[in-house]
């Protein structure tokens, strides 16, 4: 009689025990997803994040104070009825999701670029086109005929990118006749890395021709603005 | 008779298909130099591109600005569709080509439904964010393959006929990692240059239209020449000579100058009205490098002062074949004013100055009164995006694009291990600019 007492005095226990044991995980569990939830009265760090991006994107317009009041509630509710989610004022998980902010958990891996994208390759170019353009001028010719290629890139006449410019029909005798392959001098690089830095003695040029040569009589209109070497610049 | 006429007749026409086949072989080879010249263009194209895909990625992990971010999906999707566009004008065979066309077909795809959504006013996503994080990764691969290829192009002179065969395997390496990328949900497609910023942030803008506005007399030719000399430094000096005028948005006298310590000369820019230095333009041949970037960058602040520059604090700088370039800008109150540019080449072996250009300079340095910031260093540091994590911060006067300037809160920092700046307007508080700083062996680059 007492051994049937005991035991189901122990069934009764544990099975108490487990049911209040499954009932606290519950209650811990909601209570952690309510603890990362955003709503009014939060603080912190993550409420900032949130008014400053309602902000930026015209839902919010009351300060970025890190306090959730009645401002940055009525902000949410109207974020969430135009996204489609459940109008509770309440930042969740999906909410969260939607303005763009984690409320928790890990960014996916970000690669940094290697060597920076850059520019090396247009300086090459620009220093092939001036070993075939200008070899044998000085210096200064060299960064003037570099610096006319960068002219005409930002001028709305000529092709948007240095490529662009070089390679267009008709404009550099030194791609026409296949010069501009050759391997240019280190005098060249130097002057392709002078215009590139913004040295542009020529002050906006956007042609040059040899006077001894040219044959185009309209090029001879052009005002000019500077002489060196064989070279007329002229804009 | 007959008997040489049939021969005369035989070495005549002989004579005439010679001189005719000589001829089509010269069109033949002009032809080749021509279609090389376009799958060249194309290639570059292509590269440049991909390049400026990969930056824009960067700087919209870190941008929080609808704005901004319009603009930065939009530019992604234009250079996407360049790319393509240059892509399938190469020589190389379509079935390796296939799937880089697909990356950037769907990239430009994707980023064209972004911008949608961001004109409805919604932001990007946690999940969207995440997938241009894998885009962008894919973008960084694509981009080092492309740059290996580019150089084996440079180095070789390879011809891009030979290119076929080999640029075959090395494409198909690369579409092989683009496979695995996986691709989401994506829904369904003209050129500004980014800003050329080669020679250090905001050098261009200033320029465009403005007209340098200098102050004194006139000065001579001779007075130029003395001017000059004295700029370079009297004790360099071994010969002076006037050179070319020039003409343009200033008027100088041109000055060539040929000195003791080196063999190629300078040419030095002296406007006429004020008798100011515009530009100082020479060749030094390689330097030993003896000097340390920090010594360069305080020696560059020694030159400028003793040249009537003073208040120049250096930003950025280049180095390269024992020469550095660095930026200056000029620095009042703890305010740098970017606008204020002087660029100043200098010998990393013994300290000279080798080159100076300073037209930004003298086109936008004036007395400026501005008015104070309504927003104080913590309102703007809270409108950078969570995701950087700044390292410091300063006030500072940037250059706008259309030729206005703007004061805004610089905020340094990084992002994923690269460098960013974020400029916040110091009045609105909008997300003026941002830029991405990469360090490489040779300096900063600015993008």
């Amino acid at each position: 009689m007492r051994n049937k007492k005991i035991r189901l005095m122990i069934v009764v226990v544990l099975t108490a025990f487990i049911c209040s044991g499954m009932i606290l995980h519950d209650y811990l569990e909601k209570r952690k997803m309510i603890e990362t939830a955003l709503y009014w009265g939060s603080t912190g760090e993550k409420v900032m994040e949130v008014q400053r991006k309602l902000k930026q994107w015209g839902y919010y317009d009351g300060e970025v104070d890190g306090i959730y009041g009645s401002k940055t509630f009525e902000a949410v509710k109207n974020f969430q009825r135009k996204h489609g989610l459940k109008v509770d004022g309440i930042v969740g998980e999906q909410t969260a999701a939607a303005i763009g902010i984690r409320l928790d958990g890990q960014a996916a891996a970000y690669q940094p670029s290697r060597d920076g994208g850059g520019n090396r390759g247009d300086i090459y170019l620009l220093a092939r086109l001036v070993h075939g353009e200008a070899r044998g001028e000085p210096y200064i010719g060299k960064v003037a005929v570099a610096a006319v290629v960068l002219n005409r890139v930002k001028d709305p006449r000529f092709p948007n990118t240095i490529a662009g410019v070089i390679y267009q029909p008709l404009a550099f005798t030194a791609v026409s006749d296949g010069q501009i392959n050759l391997t240019p001098d280190e005098e060249s690089l130097r002057a392709a890395r002078d215009a590139m830095n913004g040295w542009d003695p020529t002050y906006g040029a956007l042609y040059y021709y040899n006077p001894a040569i040219a044959t185009s009589k309209w090029i001879y209109s052009r005002p000019v603005h500077l002489r060196i070497g064989k070279h007329v610049f002229a804009k | 008779m007959v008997r040489w006429i049939l021969p005369a007749i035989l070495a005549v026409a002989l004579i005439i298909t010679g001189i005719w086949g000589y001829s089509q072989y010269r069109l033949s080879r002009q032809y080749g130099v021509y279609m090389d010249n376009l799958y060249q263009k194309s290639f570059y194209e292509m590269v440049g591109s991909v390049g400026n895909i990969e930056t824009q990625l960067s700087k919209l992990m870190i941008s929080d600005d609808q704005g901004q971010n319009i603009m930065m999906l939009s530019e992604i999707w234009r250079h996407a569709d360049n790319a393509q566009t240059n892509l399938g004008q190469l020589p190389l065979s379509h079935l390796s080509l296939e799937r880089i066309q697909k990356f950037l077909n769907q990239l430009g795809d994707y980023c064209y439904y972004l911008i949608k959504k961001a004109g409805e006013g919604k932001p990007l996503t946690v999940e969207e964010m995440d997938n241009l994080r894998q885009l962008h990764n894919s973008c960084v691969r694509l981009n080092n393959d492309l740059r290996v290829l580019e150089n084996r192009i440079n180095e070789g002179g390879v011809k891009f006929e030979e290119i076929h065969l080999k640029g075959n395997r090395q494409a198909d390496e690369v579409s092989e990692d683009i496979i695995t990328r996986q691709f989401t949900k994506i829904e369904q497609v003209g050129m500004e240059y980014p800003r050329l910023i080669y020679d250090g942030p905001f050098s261009e803008t200033v320029l465009q239209g403005k007209k340098v506005s200098l102050t004194g007399k006139a000065v001579t030719q001779a007075e130029a020449n003395q001017i000059a000399v004295s700029f370079v430094g009297k004790d360099r000096v071994k010969e002076v000579k006037s050179s070319s005028e020039g003409k343009g948005d200033i008027e100088t006298w041109g000055v060539y100058i040929e000195t003791r310590d080196q063999e190629s000369p300078i040419y030095v820019s002296v406007s006429k009205k004020g008798g100011k230095v515009i530009n100082m333009v020479g060749d030094a041949g390689k330097q030993k490098a003896r000097m340390s970037i920090e010594d360069a960058r305080k020696q560059g602040q020694k030159l400028l002062e003793e040249r009537g520059f003073p208040g120049m604090t250096p930003t950025y700088q280049q180095y390269y074949d024992g020469i550095a370039v660095i930026n200056y800008a000029y620095e009042e109150d703890g305010i740098i004013f970017y606008p204020d540019l002087i660029k100043v080449k200098l010998s990393l072996e013994d300290g000279r100055l080798l080159g100076f250009e300073a037209m930004n300079y003298w086109i936008a340095h004036k007395e400026r009164k501005l008015d104070e910031p309504k927003l104080s260093l913590e309102e703007a540091e809270k409108l950078v995006s969570g995701e950087m994590n700044i390292k410091s911060s300063r006030l500072a006067v940037i250059p706008t694009d259309s030729g206005g300037e703007r004061l805004c809160y610089e905020f340094r920092g990084t992002f994923g291990n690269e460098n960013f700046i974020v400029y916040i307007d110091a009045y609105t508080g909008e997300e003026a600019d941002i830029l991405k700083i990469i360090d490489t062996e040779n300096g900063n680059l600015v993008l």
